[in-house]
Formats: C-alpha cells, structure tokens, sequence
C-alpha cells in the first residue's frame, strides 16, 4: 500500500520522518530494482540497507529537480552495480555464472532450467536493455513510468525492449541447437 | 523450449519474475503505523479542537454567569419595593402617621415592616 504524498508537504518533514516515509512507502519498489541485479534475497537485502543509509546521507542535499522516486532509483542501481563489482573481485569467473549459481542456491529462487536459461540470456544483454527489462517484469511497471523513471521517449523504450527480446530469442535459439 | 512468437516469450519474462520469491511478509509490517500530519498541522488540528471546545465552554459560562447574577444580586422583592415606592399607600394618609415624613415612611416599611403584613393590606 503507498499513499502518494505532496511533495511540499514532504519538504515540512523532519529528516528522521522523511526517511520513516521513504521506508515504510518505498522499501519494496527498491528491493524489486535491487533483487534481479544481485539475484538472491540475501544480497539484496543488504544492498537495500546500504541504499537507505546513502539516501539518508544525500536526503539533505536532494535539490527536488528531479521525482523523488527517480532518485532513489538511480542510488539503487549505482549501490547494486557496486556490490556487483566487488563481488566480482572474489568471483573467478566473468561472473554471470557465479550469478546463476548464487540464484540456483537461493532458497527464495522457485525457477527451473529454462528459466535459469532465461536469466543467463538476460545477463548477457547491454546493461540499459537489462535495466528495461527489470523495471518491465520484476518492477512491474509501463512504458510510458520507465520512460518517465529513465528520462527517454516511450519510443525509444520500446525499441529497445523488443531489440533485447530478440537477442533473447536468438540466444536461446543458439542454445537449443 | 517452443518460443516461436513475442507473446511467448513474454509469459516466460512473466514466470521469470514470479521465480523470485520473498520470505513470507517480509515488508508487511511497513506502512502501517505512519502519522502523515506535519507538525504544523497537528499543531494547528489541536488547536482547533481546543478553539472548539473553549468557545462553547466561554458561552456557557457566560449563560451561566448571567443566570446566577440575576438570582444573586437582583433584590427578591425589587417590584414589589417599586410597586410600594410608586403607590399612594392609604396607611401613609392615615392620622396615626401624619407626622412622620413620606422618606420615615418608606424606611420603616424596607427594614421594619413584615411583608407578608403588607402583602396580606395590599
């Protein structure tokens, strides 16, 4: 359940009450930005507390140009990338499989081959395909909301998405064979 | 793997997605317990109230006051003095009381007199 809020009237809030909200109201939409790039429950939710202690170091110097949802979603996806590449320092590998195996491990990860298939193809698309991709499914939300969330036209943004879809599928063609 | 059209390989983005799993109420215990007044607005609703409850409070103290000032302070039998001061009483014509000036007459009837003696001549 979110209520929006006013955004003047978020402005009269006191630090503290400001992050009370931001938690209460938005943990979930960023832990479903988090969960698909770091994969498993555990790490996401780590990542997702250090998304909320970034936020509410930043909150203070956020200027409102920009949605405020926006932002948090750029502070998700940088936090996520970060955990990523230090992760990758430990990983022998180029890491997407150690990815795979980590989501395999997950107990909260409820999927079969095919879309363990899926997840590997994914993984190899360019990384603003990949985020289309996770705002669409995991985020659940339109077109016309990324488009708003990444700043392009919904033209692009469908260009994009059926240009990943395809890789996709030739991906997966090439794996059938 | 049969994904020929879009529209299959959708559905299977779709079941991706649902594969991902939470513990269970995992963020159910968020939202739930949240003032969404500003301080300055609880502030101002108290106030409100307060301006309420005081204003309806003031006006029935007034009522009040004034009701127990009339029963308090107005004489018990102010028309009935008045109705004395105004009327030619026979007792005052009367011989016996001649002498005594209409002022003498009328302290004698507010301090001495009986009312009820009076109430019982008039």
């Amino acid at each position: 359940m979110k209520k929006k809020i006013d955004i003047k009237v978020f402005k009269q809030w006191s630090l503290e009450k400001q992050m009370e909200y931001i938690v209460q109201y938005y943990s979930k939409d960023l832990y479903w930005v988090i969960r698909p790039m770091v994969k498993t429950h555990e790490n996401a939710d780590d990542v997702l507390q250090n998304t909320f202690i970034k936020i509410y170091k930043n909150l203070k110097n956020f200027r409102y140009d920009s949605r405020l949802f926006s932002w948090m979603y750029r502070i998700a996806v940088n936090e996520s990338l970060n955990f990523l590449k230090k992760q990758k320092k430990h990983l022998t590998t180029d890491g997407q499989d150690e990815l795979i195996n980590l989501l395999k491990s997950d107990p909260y990860y409820d999927g079969d081959e095919i879309l363990l298939l899926l997840e590997k193809a994914l993984l190899k698309l360019p990384p603003r395909q990949q985020e289309i991709f996770r705002l669409k499914y995991f985020s659940r939300m339109k077109f016309q909301e990324i488009a708003d969330l990444l700043s392009i036209s919904v033209g692009s943004l469908k260009a994009s998405y059926h240009l990943a879809v395809k890789k996709i599928k030739n991906e997966l063609n090439l794996l059938d064979e | 793997m049969n994904m020929k059209n879009k529209t299959d390989i959708e559905k299977y983005f779709e079941k991706m997605a649902d594969a991902y799993q939470m513990p269970e109420g995992y963020f159910e215990h968020l939202g739930k317990n949240f003032d969404w007044q500003t301080k300055s607005e609880n502030n101002r609703k108290i106030f409100k109230i307060n301006t309420r409850w005081l204003v309806a409070a003031m006006f029935l103290l007034l009522i009040s006051l004034g009701w127990f000032a009339k029963q308090q302070f107005m004489p018990k039998n102010s028309l009935l003095n008045d109705t004395i001061k105004r009327t030619n009483f026979p007792v005052v014509n009367q011989e016996n009381f001649d002498d005594l000036s209409d002022d003498e007459i009328i302290d004698y009837l507010e301090n001495d007199t009986d009312m009820d003696e009076i109430l019982d001549y008039l």
